[in-house]
């Protein structure tokens, strides 16, 4: 990925966000030990980050849910990202009847609302976290399929992947060899935006009770449990909302920083200059 | 002597039906150079894409144009398709956007050895070595990214991956365009290079230095009709057409000349264009 000093920083920042947790991991006990009789005890050297209100170890549930939230929502883009490429890459090689069909089944996902969807995936599958990524992927790979499609679409036109095409290469050829790697970077920077959003998505899910089954922690699970101690140990809700924004901003800055460099500006302007033949 | 390619009374038609190219028909034997020469906007382009099968969908052609037996124009897209670098091969102009940005030339010569001839990976990579080799480009210059190669080698790097190619048919639109002279000394020797290894060539070009460098036919073009055609050299030493005779005014050597106007709409009344 190209660099700028917007780059950096969001790096810097995931790098030290990552450390911390890491560390916490590290440092603290076990997250689902319970000792009712130290319960939202304040920081000691037994429980660095205090106890939140089953006497568990605060800081050990926050490095674990972080991760959760964090990966939970790294496979949602994953996993659309790929089908949305995936998709579009069999768009452009099959012709334009299933370019068609794929492009009237986008339209049509793209009108379901993704949190009302996961609401009901999860209700349906008891409230647990496989529903929730089903309806994330489910909802989330239209918008891949589309930035994609409109990328290849140019990049087939542009000279040296006619030259590529002239010259004979099969199409999966052309497609890891010539293709993919011009999608990269725009992909990559939309995923980076994505999975801020999709962290933010699954806490706010986590927030109503859909998700990962407790006693497993979870970011948005860990404030919604927090809101009844808000008074007594604000700690309990300030810490998991401050590292999401932290994740968020961090992941944001990244994908912004992308927009600036040179390929992706070439990537987005209508002309092309090396298109004019 | 056997023939390649042929092209018998091809016709090309724009949406309105007009004729963009008209009634034009030549051959090419194998291992032989043929040049249409002619201005802008004189259909020579127009004549490679319809070989080639890139014509733009709003253009329709008439006429055939039998290629080792079968007529292009006849196929279906899919099977023209499949002809791209097995049985013709387009060389493109410019290098540096005809290359691929993120990889060495050695590995996209590489490439056609392995994935269009479908040679073993040892064998495609020492031939790649000889080639480049051939060439006068180094080994390590070969494992660059074409952007840090000088236009020279990387015009060279490009024609490799015509001389790595099965095709026996190579087309070539204006290799020498925006070229200084030195440059253009480089693209003739590629070309005699193409030839030697006995790839049939059918080149575009406004360039009359290099048919009479090379030799091969040459044919003349205005207006979509073949004005003249006969082998290179003796056509434009003593060429027979006023028109022609204007090219060659025009060439800087000879003090570029422009054709005269009286000429042009002299010809344009003759045929009616």
């Amino acid at each position: 990925m190209p660099m700028n000093s917007e780059r950096r920083g969001a790096l810097l920042l995931l790098a030290s966000l990552g450390a911390f947790l890491v560390l916490l991991f590290w440092i603290s006990g076990d997250p689902f030990t319970q000792n009712l009789m130290e319960r939202l005890k304040e920081s000691s050297r037994e429980h660095l980050l205090g106890t939140d209100h089953l006497g568990r170890d605060f800081g050990a549930r926050l490095a674990r849910g972080g991760r959760n939230s964090i990966f939970l929502s790294a496979l949602c883009v994953f996993a659309s990202g790929m089908i949305g490429t995936g998709l579009a890459l069999l768009a452009l090689g099959k012709g334009k009847k299933t370019e068609t069909f794929l492009l009237f089944l986008t339209d049509t996902v793209m009108a379901f609302p993704g949190i009302v969807l996961a609401l009901v995936l999860g209700s349906l599958t008891g409230g647990g976290i496989s529903g929730v990524i089903i309806a994330l992927v489910f909802t989330g790979w239209p918008q891949y399929f589309r930035m994609a499609r409109s990328l290849l679409k140019k990049l087939w036109e542009t000279p040296f992947v006619e030259a590529g095409r002239l010259a004979g290469f099969p199409l999966p050829v052309l497609f890891w060899k010539y293709v993919i790697p011009e999608l990269l970077p725009t992909l990559g920077t939309m995923a980076s935006l994505g999975w801020g959003k999709t962290i933010l998505e699954i806490s706010s899910l986590g927030f109503l009770g859909i998700g990962l089954a407790p006693p497993e922690p979870e970011l948005g699970a860990m404030i919604s449990q927090g809101l009844t101690y808000m008074r007594s140990t604000p700690r309990l809700v300030l810490m998991p909302g401050i590292l999401i924004s932290l994740f968020v901003l961090a992941l944001l800055l990244l994908g912004r920083g992308g927009t600036h460099t040179k390929v992706s500006k070439e990537m987005f302007s209508h002309e092309d200059p090396s298109c004019n033949k | 002597m056997k023939t390649l390619l042929a092209i018998n009374d091809l016709s090309i038609f724009d949406e309105a039906g007009l004729p963009l190219v008209r009634d034009i028909s030549f051959s090419i034997v194998e291992g032989s150079a043929l040049f249409l020469v002619g201005e802008t906007g004189c259909g020579k382009t127009l004549i490679s894409q319809a070989v080639a099968g890139t014509l733009p969908p709003r253009l329709t052609p008439r006429g055939s144009i039998p290629f080792r037996g079968r007529d292009l124009l006849k196929m279906p897209q899919k099977e023209r398709e499949a002809l791209w670098g097995r049985d013709i091969f387009l060389l493109p102009q410019e290098p540096f956007s005809a290359l691929n940005p993120v990889l060495s030339v050695h590995r996209q010569v590489r490439e056609i050895f392995s994935r269009v001839r479908g040679e073993k990976k040892s064998t495609s990579r020492e031939k790649t070595h000889r080639l480049f080799a051939s060439l006068g480009i180094s080994r390590e210059a070969s494992f660059e990214e074409p952007r840090k190669l000088s236009g020279g080698m990387a015009q060279r790097a490009l024609l490799a991956t015509a001389l790595a190619s099965p095709a026996p048919l190579v087309l070539l639109d204006e290799p020498t365009k925006g070229l200084d002279s030195s440059s253009k000394e480089s693209i003739l020797l590629l070309i005699k290079s193409l030839l030697e290894n006995r790839k049939t060539l059918l080149c575009i070009t406004h360039d009359l230095s290099i048919p009479l460098e090379i030799g091969g036919d040459t044919g003349v073009l205005f207006g979509g009709l073949l004005v003249e055609f006969g082998k290179s050299r003796e056509l434009l030493s003593h060429p027979s057409s006023p028109y022609t005779r204007g090219l060659l005014n025009a060439l800087p050597e000879r003090g570029l000349h422009p054709i005269p106007e009286e000429l042009i709409q002299h010809m344009e009344r003759a045929w009616n264009l």
